[in-house]
């Protein structure tokens, strides 16, 4: 105990020595809530935040505290990250120096955290002292544990410091505070029950354990979690010529790499571009204003209801155009690289190691792709749910991407090209195209996209979701594909044995 | 990854005639191809035998078609065999005759993606990725994408990622094809110098008067492999 405690002395020694960082743990949040609070007060009250004008206020203390929580906890680590590592060497033990890191760490957070209620206290006063001073220092350790996180996981101040802004402003100018607690996508973002908390404000979402529980869950997991990122970081140790590399960290770098080789393909650019336009904008000028019949399940009563071609045409060209060009990114990121994917495996790689890398690859090409159809179509078209819209479509991406993995596998780059160019057609064009029968033809029961394309209709056409079964339906395809693709790719790229 | 200096076993069991390990042994190699839709087999390896020693360049000479660029990709184990043992022991750099490289990257993120490939810590990659930089002349092409580099720039990199962990046995097919006359010297120099520090080298090569720089050649002949 004593070796920690002497230990986190001496980082806090360490962090102090240099005046920039005293700097910024007592300055910027005086200044940020001094200058900040009213403004961003002002600001959140007029696009929709929660709580009144003093309400408002409270969360900025925290919002700084958290910030030069966030940033203290970074440099905390990133800086130090080799020293530590040759302390672990020299046998002070991973588990120590990450409690030494942690505790010296919540120090800075306090500090920061005093400073910014200090601040706040005589820039606005406080409404509910004990509850915003609580909520900041909550901030504060909830930054802490995503500063440190980051910091033992990236590289560079620069890419760390990125980061921290990044997920700060998101979690700020998105959060309840300025864009209300109704926005599902904000739920998920670090200080949404706490700052819901400071305001005093309930979220109406959080279920059994609370909007207290669930800010205590974000603060006490965020610390817990960087702990495990630091010992791990930090334990990481080997001779100078090899290290034991986890194999996350392989797949990391084979996604980075595929990546990059993916988006300098030029070919793939001109494709994920003009082909959704060319589609998608074309078919909504060339088809008729015509009503026309289409079975739909809604409220869990099936009808036919009675829409215009153009919309039906619309929204059935935008999983066609996905189909095609993620079946073609699945074929290509594969065949591309397979060979030399072979080699990679021979000189150390694991064949899952290098699947799940690819797989990465294409999940963002298929991301890609949806997002850039989803644009062009909205400019014609409105869903009457985008989210099941965009989550059919993406259901859609995703099993098209992996079949063109499969295919390419089985019928080599240019037969696989052929292939990937009729199926999509047949399938989602053909037979779940609901613009040639009101109901697709039953034949199409037996091919992969009829699921998914039951999903995006209903979200197209109706207000309320009734396809549970078409969602298990396209999991069961997901899961098929994925794990015939991974065998098949697994005995091309898997190493002899010796 | 440690470098095999001597043989414990043999100093116990013999002391009087030191024969050392060997780090790679291949006995009876066979292997068929079956092309075609009615699978016709053509047998390329009937009875392959080799073994390679600390401290060796080994040449592996045949005819063309005679199975040489098999037999490697039997020991790498890029290739299934159809009969026979293989004992490798030992970290291993494989070069491939074909530049097998991703066309888009460029040779420093080789380095890196094949450092991580091989478990190998940064500041070693980036040390030995420059040493080999500089034996193979190739430093200015390093931020240049494969599918940019010319034919014998493309060798050296597909034989620096051979090169890169510094291994115990170095297994090369025709690294040089496309090097310039002082890269070839220099390729030399350097297989010389990683069999002085007790790695073994195994190269396939056309060429006879490659020979005079081999300290054992082994001749593939009709499937077979003769001294």
């Amino acid at each position: 105990m004593n070796a920690t405690l002497t230990l986190t002395r001496r980082y806090l020694t360490e962090y102090a020595r240099r005046p920039i960082n005293l700097v910024l743990l007592v300055v910027v949040p005086l200044i940020f809530v001094t200058l900040a609070a009213g403004a961003i007060a002002d600001f959140a009250e007029v696009v929709g935040g929660l709580g009144d004008q003093d309400q408002l206020a409270a969360p900025t203390a925290g919002w700084a505290a958290g910030f030069i929580a966030g940033v203290a906890g970074l440099f905390h680590v990133l800086g130090s990250r080799r020293a530590d590592r040759r302390l672990t060497l020299a046998g002070m033990g991973a588990a120590r120096i990450t409690v030494a890191r942690l505790l010296s760490g919540v120090v800075l957070a306090v500090l920061a955290a005093v400073s910014a209620i200090g601040a706040l206290a005589l820039r606005t006063g406080m409404v509910d002292p004990v509850r915003t001073s609580i909520g900041t220092l909550m901030f504060g350790l909830l930054y802490l544990g995503l500063g440190v996180g980051i910091g033992a996981f990236v590289r560079n101040d620069v890419n760390g410091s990125l980061g921290v802004i990044f997920i700060w402003m998101l979690d700020v100018f998105l959060g309840p505070a300025m864009a209300g607690s109704d926005v599902w996508i904000t739920r998920v973002f670090p200080s949404h029950y706490l700052t819901l908390l400071v305001l005093d404000a309930e979220s109406g979402h959080s279920g059994p354990i609370g909007d207290l529980g669930w800010a205590l869950v974000w603060t006490l997991g965020s610390i817990a979690i960087a702990a495990l990122v630091f010992a791990t970081a930090t334990g990481r140790i080997g001779d100078l010529r090899t290290r034991s590399r986890s194999g996350w960290s392989r797949v990391r770098a084979g996604f980075r790499f595929g990546f990059r080789d993916y988006r300098r393909n030029v070919a793939m650019w001109v494709l994920l571009v003009f082909l959704p336009v060319f589609f998608i904008t074309l078919s909504f000028w060339i088809t008729p204003d015509e009503p026309t019949p289409v079975e739909l399940t809604n409220d869990g009563v099936q009808q036919i209801e009675i829409v215009s071609m153009i919309d039906v045409h619309g929204a059935i060209m935008v999983p066609i155009t996905i189909a095609f060009l993620a079946g073609l990114a699945g074929l290509f990121v594969v065949q591309g690289s397979m060979q030399a994917d072979a080699r990679l495996a021979l000189a150390g790689f694991k064949t899952r190691e290098i699947l799940t890398a690819r797989f990465g690859v294409i999940a963002i090409a298929a991301l890609l792709t949806t997002g850039v159809s989803l644009a062009v179509t909205s400019v014609d078209f409105a869903a009457e749910r985008w989210i099941g819209f965009m989550g059919g479509n993406i259901l859609v991406a995703l099993i098209y991407g992996m079949l063109g993995v499969l295919v390419g596998a089985v019928f080599g780059r240019l037969g696989g090209l052929y292939v990937m160019f009729l199926l999509p057609f047949i399938d989602v064009g053909l037979a779940q195209n609901v613009m040639f029968s009101a109901s697709p033809p039953d034949w199409g029961l037996f091919l992969p996209a009829r699921g998914a394309v039951k999903i995006l209709t209903d979200a197209a056409f109706t207000t309320t979701f009734d396809q549970t079964s078409s969602l298990v339906l396209t999991a069961a395809w997901l899961v098929g594909i994925g794990v015939t693709t991974a065998v098949v790719f697994g005995r091309i790229a898997r190493p002899k044995s010796v | 990854m440690t470098r095999l200096d001597a043989d414990p076993q043999t100093d116990v069991e013999s002391p009087s005639r030191q024969t050392p390990t060997p780090l790679l042994k291949a006995a009876g190699i066979a292997k068929t191809y079956r092309r075609g839709w009615r699978r016709e087999p053509l047998e390329v390896l009937t009875d392959a035998n080799l073994e390679l020693f600390p401290g060796e360049i080994v040449g592996l000479v045949g005819e063309n078609g005679s199975g040489k660029s098999t037999l490697m990709k039997i020991l790498v184990g890029a290739l299934d065999r159809d009969g026979g043992t293989l004992v490798r022991s030992g970290s291993f750099g494989y070069c491939p005759q074909e530049p097998i490289l991703y066309e888009r990257l460029t040779c420093d993120e080789h380095f890196e993606l094949f450092g991580e490939a091989y478990r190998l810590d940064r500041m070693y990659v980036n040390r030995h990725r420059d040493e080999i930089y500089r034996l193979l002349g190739f430093e200015t092409h390093r931020d240049t994408r494969v599918e940019e580099l010319s034919g014998g720039t493309r060798a050296k990199l597909n034989l620096g990622l051979a090169l890169l962990p510094d291994p115990d046995i170095l297994l090369l097919d025709e690294p040089y094809a496309g090097f310039d006359w002082d890269t070839y010297l220099r390729f030399w120099d350097l297989a010389a110098d990683r069999r002085n520090r007790g790695a073994s080298v195994l190269i396939i090569s056309h060429f006879v008067t490659d020979e005079e720089r081999f300290d054992r050649v082994i001749h593939l002949r009709e499937g077979a492999t003769t001294r």
